[in-house]
């Protein structure tokens, strides 16, 4: 079973991903903040990692920089409201993410990226 | 009073010390004399080398019968025996008086000699304080002696003169002090109380919420996942309380955490998942709770309702939201007047024209996003309504979206408007004209020129340097030669630059303004021309 990291502060978002990507028959781990992501990253080895850019403690630029030096070919979804932020999204692709949704967005295609990036 | 009477007083006044000074002296004689005699009183005994000789003066009585002497024959001077006690003096000299009238006078001898009243005083003060006279013999001749005084006194019960109660209650200070102190108290109690129980409902409102927040996730993704919007629409309202708990269902707690996950939903989502959230929302009755909340008191509750009412198009209570679009409250008007906008679907923007109140910056921020999304998705709106609202915020507020929106089929309206609007309208109305390059303005434009508001003048040459024609130049020309401030003439100058440079290169010439020539060699300097 696949294992997803999905690192989300609004836990009606991530409760949905984890209901909507456990459908898909993976296995979901959540973490609220940049501090317990960054150890549930080092701790669960995720097969994929889902990310919001502004997240308590730590940045999603942080978080895509630490999941990169522990493992470097995990692809990298980042999740945000800062669509018009070009830099973010630019400093983000340029750490080697592999895509990014921005909010709003449906969770039905996100679970279809999801697949994409996995397989 | 004036100077001459003070100046009569002035004169006089030493008359008045001459009589004032005798007075006081005698009052001083009489005092001593007072002094002496209850000193002597007080002794009440004989004092060795102290006697007394008692005095009249009387020609026409015979003081015999009082064991008095006429010494001097018929000169008149009633002398009696020496006394030694002044008790027995005293005593003779009262009972002469209350007999005959007559007012002797006590002369005072010491060891034979006669003395002043203040040479008796120190003899007598001298006795005293080397204890050869007691003061006050009184308590010996009283029959007790101290110890036994002490011993019937405490004998007697002791009830104090000032009972304590009573004391208090007549001290009107310390009855204030004890009023404030006991009103502290109370105040501190009560505000600690309702303290500590507006903190003990928070912290269970907080721990309900959480755990209201936990229920409602899993049924919300239940619906939203494994239903389609058709099966969700099909669904009636106790097939869709079946996925809820039951028993929170009524509660209005669980009621504002569902409105709030479906609204917070709404707002990350997009797709059919917004027109799912929207149905659960009705379906479950939430509408009727947030149209509910429009007849509270508290203006945060009200605000709360019109949101949701907007963010979840409950069309239905555009009646009740319309009662506040006019509130004196800038919160529940300026989201009234957004849910209007919103969800009325009224093009001519009735709302906005009947506004009585003065738009705020933000207040057209969000408005304009609202429109602007109506504009380009649902229907063309009549901003050309705003243009005659009664309220002048409004219609600079519909010139500015002229602008913003593009509508540029309304500039020949804005430009019949120009003549009669006030300076915020015209300035707005300019950037308008300035924008869209509309040169049938520029009549107006060149017209008010001549007009003292600065601001408007600036407005006005700057627009003129964009769409400005040869009668614009003659005319900045002529107000180049006049009397103007610094900014206006740079203002002027920099138009005129940039729509002939050659006629600003002759005017530099023809004047003798220094300034005019720096302005010129500033804007002439490409490293400058643009500071």
């Amino acid at each position: 079973m696949k294992n997803i990291l999905i690192i989300e502060d609004d836990k009606l978002i991530s409760s949905l991903l984890n209901f909507r990507l456990k459908k898909d028959g993976y296995h979901v781990t959540t973490a609220e903040d940049g501090l317990t992501g960054m150890d549930a990253i080092d701790a669960s080895k995720p097969d994929l990692i889902i990310t919001d850019v502004m997240i308590p403690f730590k940045t999603g630029i942080e978080i895509i920089n630490h999941a990169k030096k522990v493992y470097p070919k995990v692809p990298i979804i980042v999740l945000s409201s800062l669509g018009e932020e070009e830099a973010t999204v630019m400093e983000a692709f340029n750490l080697g993410v592999s895509d990014f949704v921005p909010k709003p967005f449906n969770p039905n295609e996100l679970a279809v990226r999801v697949r994409r990036l996995i397989q | 009073m004036n100077d001459l009477c003070r100046r009569h007083l002035f004169k006089f006044r030493p008359i008045f010390l001459f009589l004032i000074f005798p007075l006081g002296s005698l009052y001083a004689q009489d005092s001593l004399s007072l002094q002496l005699e209850s000193k002597l009183s007080l002794v009440s005994q004989e004092i060795p080398g102290l006697s007394f000789v008692l005095e009249f003066e009387e020609t026409k009585k015979d003081l015999r019968v009082f064991s008095l002497n006429n010494k001097s024959g018929n000169s008149g001077l009633w002398i009696s025996d020496t006394l030694s006690d002044f008790n027995s003096a005293s005593h003779l000299r009262d009972t002469v008086f209350s007999i005959t009238g007559l007012k002797g006078e006590l002369a005072f001898l010491i060891f034979g000699k006669k003395a002043e009243k203040e040479a008796v005083e120190e003899f007598v003060d001298n006795l005293i304080r080397n204890e050869l006279l007691s003061k006050d013999p009184s308590l010996q001749d009283s029959g007790f002696q101290e110890g036994e005084l002490l011993m019937l006194a405490s004998r007697v019960n002791f009830y104090p003169y000032y009972k304590l109660k009573t004391k208090i209650l007549t001290d009107t200070k310390m009855l204030l002090l004890l009023a404030t102190v006991i009103l502290f108290l109370l105040a501190s109690v009560i505000l600690v109380t309702i303290m500590y129980v507006i903190k003990v409902r928070k912290g269970k409102r907080d721990a309900l919420t959480l755990k209201f927040k936990e229920l409602s996730f899993e049924p919300i993704s239940n619906l939203l996942f494994e239903y389609s919007l058709e099966e969700l629409q099909s669904f009636d309202r106790r097939k869709i309380e079946s996925f809820f708990p039951v028993d929170h269902l009524k509660n209005n707690l669980f009621k504002d955490v569902m409105i709030l996950e479906i609204l917070s939903l709404n707002k990350n989502m997009k797709g059919d998942f917004k027109a799912k959230l929207k149905t659960i929302y009705r379906k479950l009755g939430l509408d009727t709770h947030s149209i509910q909340k429009l007849s509270s008191k508290k203006w945060d509750v009200i605000t709360s309702g019109i949101v949701e009412i907007n963010e979840m198009d409950v069309v239905e209570a555009v009646a009740k939201v319309t009662k506040f679009a006019q509130s004196e409250n800038f919160y529940i008007r300026s989201n009234a007047v957004a849910t209007l906008l919103n969800i009325s679907n009224d093009p001519e923007l009735r709302v906005l024209v009947d506004q009585d109140f003065p738009l705020s910056r933000w207040q057209q921020m969000i408005y304009f996003r609202i429109i602007k999304f109506i504009n380009n998705t649902q229907q063309k709106v009549r901003v050309d309504f705003l243009f005659d609202s009664k309220n002048e915020s409004v219609r600079v507020f519909g010139y500015k979206l002229v602008r913003f929106l593009g509508l540029f089929e309304l500039l020949e309206i804005v430009n019949e408007k120009y003549k009669k609007a006030s300076v915020p309208e015209k300035l707005e109305m300019i950037k308008c004209f300035d924008a869209f390059s509309y040169q049938e303005s520029l009549r107006h434009l060149h017209r008010d020129l001549s007009t003292s508001n600065m601001g408007l003048f600036l407005g006005i040459v700057s627009a003129l340097q964009n769409i400005g024609n040869p009668i614009s130049e003659v005319i900045l020309v002529e107000k180049l030669k006049s009397d103007l401030d610094f900014d206006s003439r740079k203002a002027v100058m920099q138009a005129l630059h940039a729509l002939n440079p050659n006629v600003l290169a002759e005017c530099v010439q023809m004047s003798n303004n220094p300034e005019v020539s720096q302005i010129y060699e500033h804007l002439m300097d490409p490293v400058l021309s643009n500071v």
